[in-house]
């Protein structure tokens, strides 16, 4: 049960990382804001070998983590009965202007 | 010299031809490019087959604070406002860029995405004029467009607030003409 949770999370660790390159080298600034990444950090993991990405994947934790910091949010998203069919425009909008 | 000017040439066409297939009227390319108005109009009929349509572009300020287009103002602009100002995008640049992004959301169902690339352009250069500012949400801490010098302390999105009758009377196709008429109730 655990042993496949961990090879869970490396399997997504890996994909995200793969995806990020993908993207990163596609579009950059587009990227950028998918991702939420800052410029520097960006670069960086755009550089990174199959090698190194693997190595990096294999962990026992999330490379990443939610974007929504703030439970209220969480709870505004998710528990909006009377605009249900705007929740995903809700949700794009507090991530893309998350700058509290 | 003549080498940088077709080089900047090919960009201008190259802006006008990415502007018009997104939907950009005719106002938006002689506002953004350089180039004269009967290449653009050229330009304009081979991208997309078919003259640009005529007529002044809306000018008002208050279609972007009715409930369903208030929404999407404030998504594309705050994909604008990040793209531009904390990634550094150049202005025309990020304004394409995060025009895609909020068609990605946008698109979904309707035929034409709520905000058109046009109104885009406009809520752009209100902002850049001063008209409108950004109000915070004090229920989801959001940012959404709102007429600037407005006092915001208590100030409550459409979505965590929608008027009362938001999108029960049509489907969403029609929601923003609709909720034209149910906002301004409610700002009144």
């Amino acid at each position: 049960m655990l042993d496949s949770a961990v090879s869970e999370i490396q399997d997504i660790n890996l994909s995200y990382l793969l995806l990020a390159q993908r993207l990163l080298k596609d579009d950059f600034a587009t990227a950028l804001f998918r991702l939420k990444l800052d410029e520097t950090l960006a670069n960086k993991l755009a550089s990174l070998t199959a090698k190194q990405l693997t190595q990096l994947a294999r962990s026992n934790q999330f490379l990443f983590r939610l974007n929504l910091e703030n439970p209220i949010q969480l709870e505004q998203l998710t528990n909006n009965k009377r605009a249900e069919n705007l929740s995903h425009i809700h949700t794009a909008l507090l991530m893309s202007s998350s700058v509290n | 010299m003549t080498e940088k000017s077709l080089l900047s040439e090919m960009q201008q066409v190259q802006l006008a031809i990415e502007l018009i297939e997104l939907n950009a009227r005719l106002q938006v390319l002689e506002s953004e490019t350089d180039l004269s108005r009967g290449r653009l109009i050229r330009l304009y009929k081979e991208v997309r087959g078919m003259s640009p349509p005529k007529g002044m572009l809306p000018f008002s300020t208050d279609w972007f604070t009715t409930w369903m287009p208030n929404i999407h103002a404030s998504l594309f602009y705050g994909i604008y406002l990040r793209l531009t100002q904390e990634q550094g995008c150049e202005r025309m640049e990020g304004f394409i860029k995060a025009y895609r992004l909020y068609m990605e959301l946008a698109d979904s169902e309707a035929d034409e995405p709520v905000l058109g690339l046009t109104r885009a352009w406009t809520l752009v250069r209100f902002f850049e004029s001063g008209l409108f500012e950004l109000s915070s949400c004090t229920s989801c801490s959001g940012r959404f467009v709102n007429h600037a010098h407005t006092p915001s302390q208590d100030f409550v999105c459409g979505i965590c607030q929608p008027p009362s009758r938001a999108g029960k009377t049509r489907k969403r196709r029609s929601a923003a003409v609709d909720a034209e008429s149910e906002v301004q109730e409610k700002t009144g």
